[in-house]
Order: structure tokens, then C-alpha cells, then sequence
């Protein structure tokens, strides 16, 4: 998975917030360093538990935005500039991720797209690198376990995978992909 | 070193006199409000802008109907001019003695020993004067001769990173006004160049001639001197924080603090990345509020143990926690019903928003006390006054939960279920 320099959107059920644990994978490896915006309506971040799962808090910018467009126009100046963003939304227009994935591209950023929706909508746009939704999987405590399908990705084959989280090591992201298996 | 000039300005039926103070910034930068009813300007060396002292006084007449006016070398000279002087008159000397501003009873004492005029009082041996009469009336016969010093409380300090454009013909149209703002920007941003500095916030003012005063204010995460940044974020504010009025006479942008940014030559090569453009594009368009950094606060209750800061401060570093935490916490803890099957245990199944949610395997508790000594007593959150006891749980599906209980089977209230967080 090549996760540099693009947009990737992940889904997950509502009431869940496994999508957030792919992006904190997803950043442990893409963005290593430098500021990370979080951008959302709620604005429920909780730092601790980003702390927990290997995210230094103290690089993250928090921001709380009044609606989908201020959320997807800031996160599109942030990626612009360089800085990974993740983003919160519920309504994505194809144009809107159009613009997204352009400015990652100008900015050499990661952005990450995340939103409670099915795994099929009508407005499911080829912009971004990757589509994933993700589920949560039965785990431990210490270990908790996502599954994420990948719906789409820009060469690649659509699949299952098994991602576990382990405690505050995703700073060193080789050892948490190496368990990722291919389910199906 | 010219001479100082101050000029005097008594309006009646302003009531907010810094507000005019500020409006009257146009003029000069060095602006006071004077009660009960004026302003006082000093002028030095501005005046030629405005086509010397009369012009200035035509001006500032023709903007504020029935006002009275002087100039002099001091502001007590000004001050007693403008309110019983003959226009243009220089010489304070003639005026009667309440151009002095001094109190009533010791004019009245004065005025029994025949002493009506400025000039009879100015004759009169200052020794005597102040063994007589304490030391207000030599005191302030010498601050407006200029032997003494006085006072002035100006609005703001003496702006160093300051610059104004003024129009004769009143501006009103956006493209005026957005020109006018990128060639502030520009000068202001040459010269804050050449001192290698960097501006940390700014304010635009815009001088109405109906003597109001519109501004816009951006504040930057890093020091900032980017032209074409500043000029495009006060030109996206420009619509909707500033009304033009009848026209805008006079625009002033300054830095209001300034910061060493060290000056850096471009090479061909890989540049460093550098974030603060994107920061402070969008600390000025969310809002100072809307956008913040978090900083760790010794406590174990679970909301209180991250504190918001400023997107400028810089980060700490962060402990681990020794504890699995939620990615999300509720602002609110949400109260569900549960089932557990003994009392003090963890539930074998719960409700939330609708949904019925089969346990597979919870762990805990972990048993948090309120620390009430640090935290103000919450009446309409009673799930913060007691003891909590924290459960991690599974469900059937895989989503995992942080749920925690207030109260004790069989203690003096009822137990009761909250969903506090949500785990990725």
C-alpha cells in the first residue's frame, strides 16, 4: 500500500469508530512526522487514546468545524500546505474529493476521509487512492482487531484484511502491518 | 526636534469618546480621549498631510458639525483655546480662568481677590499663589506655559509597524478597498523585511467619514510576513466585517506585535518543510476558538485529562497512558440501560441509541474517584460527583466500548450505566 502523497476515504458503520483505528495505521506509516490536522464536526477527539495507540498528541491540530464544506475546505488548504489531514464528514460530492486528491497531490500529504457510510453509495468517486470500509472484528483487550475490505483501490485487488492494533507501537508501522493477512 | 503640536477637540453629544479617539487615528497615531466631551490629538508633524494646521481643522470640521477646535504648543493651552479662545487665537494669556480646567471653589477664591484673567494670574508670585491657593492653579498655569509636563493617556502605545493610506475622494468599492489593502500589506511586509522581523498579529482599521471605525484583526500561529498571505485574508474577511459606509477615507494596517523571523535565501534545492502558511491560513478563516492544540493535565478523571491550547504554543510532550483509552470520549456521558447479572459487575448486555448490544468479553474496573478539591461542583452532571468504575467491553460485533457505573447495589443511589467513550 503505497499511502504517501493521497487521499484515502474509510467507512465504517455508525456507532463504530473503527475507521479511526485504520487511520491511525494509515498515519503511523504515511506520516511520520510533521503536524496532523484533525478535523471534525464533533470535535470528540480524545488525546489519551491517540497517545495509547502510538499518535504523539502533541503533533495533532485539532479543529472543529460548523459543516461539511468549512470541514473539506480547510482539511484541502491543510493538505495543500503539506500537513496530513484527517477529516470527518458525512456528505462527500465527487467534486469535493476531486479537490481533495488535487491538493494532496500538490501538497505531497496524506488525507484521510472519514465517514459513517455503507460500503456503496451513489456518489462513490475514483479520485481518491483507496477505498476501505471498515469493520471491527472480535479481539482481545490488549489487541483489538479491524476488518477492513478494500472496495477500491488505483491498482490494486479489492480484498479482506485483518489489521490489529497493538499498544503504542504503530510509531514502528512495519510490525503492525506484517499481521495484516489477506482473509479472502 | 519640532515642536509638539497638540490639538484639542471638544464635541458634545459623543458618547463613546474612544471610539472618536479611535476614528480620529486617521489623523495622527497618537489619539486620547479627554472627558467629560473631547478628544486630544497630537499632531506633531502630521499636519502637512492634511494641508498644514488649517487644513487639518477644516478637515475634522467638515467631518464633525459643531465642534470647537485649537491648536497650541501644549495640550492645558489647547484645552483652554478651544473652549474660550477666539478662533485661530494662539495666546492663552487673555482667556478668562476657567480655561484653565481648574476646580470651581478655586476660581471663585481667585476670582475674590480680583485675579479674572489667565495673564493676571500669570503675574502673580508663585510662591504666594501656591501657599494661598495649593498647587493646582500654579500647576496648571505651568503646564499650559510649558514648564510643566502633562499627561496624555493615548489609546494605543506609539505604533512602530504602522502604515496608512489616506484617499480624498472616499473609497467605497470592494476593488478599492482590496487594492488598497495588498499595497499596505506589501509596504508594511518591506519593512518588517529589513528588520528581519515578522508580524504576530495585525489589525486593519478602516476610517469611516461618519467617524466610525470598522477594523479586521489576524492573529498568526508563527510570526508571518507573506504579502500576498496577509493581503488575501484580510481581503476574504473584507466583505463581511467591514461596511463602508458612506465612504472609507483613510486605511491603516499595523503590526500590533512583531516577532525575529530570520530572513532565508531559496535555494534550488529540497527545502525544509514549512507549515505555518497553512496554519495560519486556518487560524484566521475558523477562528482563534474553532482550532487548538492539546496539552496534558495531571488528572485521572478521564475529560478533564487533556487541556486545549493555543495552535501558537508550543506542544508537550505527552505520557503513555497505562491504560487502553477510547478514540473518542463523549462530551456527555450518554446514560444506557444495562443488564448485569450480579450486582458490581460488568454488564452482559446494554442499550445505546436504539441498539441492543451483546457483551463478549468486558475488563475492569478501573475505579476513578472525582478529585473535588480541583474541580467546581457540577449540579446538573450528577454522574461527576461520584466514584466511577470503568469497564472496557466487546460486543458481539467486534465494537468496543468504554462504559462506566456511578453508585453501589445496595449503597445510597441506585447504580447507573453511562457510555462514556468509543475504541477504534
Amino acid at each position: 500500500m503505497h499511502a504517501g502523497s493521497a487521499v484515502h476515504e474509510l467507512r465504517a458503520p455508525s456507532g463504530t469508530a473503527a475507521h479511526v483505528g485504520l487511520a491511525m495505521l494509515v498515519l503511523g506509516v504515511a506520516a511520520r512526522q510533521g503536524p496532523v490536522l484533525w478535523m471534525s464536526a464533533a470535535a470528540d477527539w480524545y488525546p489519551p487514546g491517540l497517545a495509547w495507540a502510538g499518535i504523539d498528541p502533541a503533533r495533532c491540530l485539532f479543529a472543529q468545524a460548523a459543516s461539511d464544506a468549512e470541514a473539506l475546505g480547510s482539511t484541502e488548504l491543510a493538505l495543500r500546505g503539506g500537513m496530513a489531514g484527517v477529516v470527518e464528514c458525512h456528505e462527500l460530492s465527487r467534486l469535493a474529493a476531486k479537490k481533495l486528491a488535487v491538493a494532496a497531490r500538490q501538497g505531497h500529504a496524506v488525507g484521510l476521509v472519514l465517514r459513517h457510510a455503507p460500503a456503496r453509495t451513489s456518489q462513490d468517486s475514483t479520485a481518491f487512492t483507496s477505498r476501505w470500509m471498515v469493520n471491527p472484528a472480535p479481539g482481545s483487550p490488549h489487541i483489538p482487531r479491524l476488518q477492513a475490505k478494500l472496495l477500491y483501490a488505483k491498482g490494486a485487488m479489492p480484498g479482506d484484511y485483518l489489521l490489529e492494533i497493538r499498544e503504542g507501537q504503530n510509531g514502528a508501522a512495519p510490525h503492525i502491518i506484517a499481521p495484516m493477512r489477506r482473509a479472502g | 526636534m519640532a515642536p509638539r503640536r497638540i490639538l484639542s477637540l471638544q464635541c458634545a453629544g459623543q458618547a463613546d469618546l474612544a471610539a472618536l479617539a479611535l476614528w480620529a487615528q486617521a489623523y495622527t497615531p497618537l489619539t486620547a480621549p479627554d472627558p467629560p466631551d473631547g478628544i486630544m490629538l497630537d499632531i506633531t508633524g502630521c499636519a502637512h498631510l492634511f494641508g498644514g494646521e488649517p487644513g487639518l481643522m477644516a478637515r475634522l470640521a467638515e467631518r464633525l458639525p459643531g465642534a470647537r477646535m485649537a491648536i497650541a504648543g501644549t495640550a492645558a493651552a489647547a484645552w483652554g483655546l478651544a473652549r474660550y479662545g477666539a478662533a485661530g487665537a494662539e495666546d492663552i494669556l487673555p482667556l478668562p480662568l476657567a480655561a484653565l480646567r481648574l476646580p470651581v471653589e478655586t476660581t471663585a477664591k481667585l476670582r475674590k481677590i480680583g485675579v479674572r484673567m489667565v495673564g493676571q494670574l500669570a503675574r502673580l508670585p508663585r510662591a504666594g499663589l501656591m501657599a494661598g491657593y495649593g498647587p493646582a492653579p500654579a500647576l496648571r498655569l505651568a503646564q499650559a506655559l510649558g514648564e510643566a509636563p502633562e499627561i496624555l493617556r493615548c489609546i494605543t502605545q506609539p505604533p512602530e509597524w504602522r502604515e496608512v493610506e489616506h484617499h480624498l475622494e472616499p473609497l467605497l468599492l470592494p476593488a478599492q478597498l482590496q487594492g488598497a489593502l495588498t499595497r499596505l500589506s506589501g509596504r508594511l511586509c518591506a519593512r518588517l523585511a529589513d528588520a528581519a522581523l515578522g508580524a504576530r498579529s495585525l489589525v486593519a482599521r478602516f476610517h469611516r467619514i461618519d467617524r466610525v471605525c470598522p477594523e479586521i484583526g489576524l492573529t498568526f500561529a508563527a510570526p508571518c510576513r507573506d504579502e500576498v498571505q496577509i493581503a488575501k485574508l484580510l481581503i476574504e474577511k473584507l466583505a463581511q466585517d467591514v461596511d463602508p459606509g458612506f465612504g472609507i477615507e483613510a486605511l491603516s494596517l499595523e503590526a500590533i506585535s512583531a516577532e525575529k523571523l530570520a530572513l532565508v535565501q531559496r535555494d534550488m534545492g529540497a527545502e525544509a518543510p514549512d507549515h505555518s502558511r497553512p496554519l495560519n491560513t486556518l487560524l484566521n478563516r475558523l477562528g482563534g476558538a474553532k482550532i487548538w492544540r492539546v496539552t496534558p493535565h495531571e488528572s485521572h478523571i478521564p475529560e478533564f485529562a487533556a487541556r486545549r491550547m493555543a495552535v501558537s504554543a508550543s506542544a508537550a510532550a505527552w505520557p503513555k497512558p497505562g491504560h487502553p483509552r477510547p478514540i473518542r470520549l463523549l462530551p456527555r456521558p450518554a446514560l444506557i440501560t444495562a443488564i448485569a447479572p450480579v450486582p458490581d459487575d460488568p454488564p452482559v448486555q446494554f442499550n445505546w441509541g436504539g441498539k441492543m448490544h451483546r457483551i463478549r468479553w468486558a475488563t475492569g474496573p478501573e475505579r476513578i474517584a472525582r478529585d473535588w478539591w480541583r474541580h467546581q461542583f457540577d449540579p446538573t452532571r450528577p454522574e461527576t460527583e461520584r466514584i466511577r468504575d470503568y469497564y472496557q467491553v466487546e460486543d458481539m460485533e467486534g465494537a468496543r466500548f468504554w462504559l462506566f457505573r456511578t453508585g453501589m447495589h445496595e449503597g445510597i443511589t441506585a447504580p447507573c450505566w453511562y457510555l462514556h467513550g468509543v475504541f477504534a
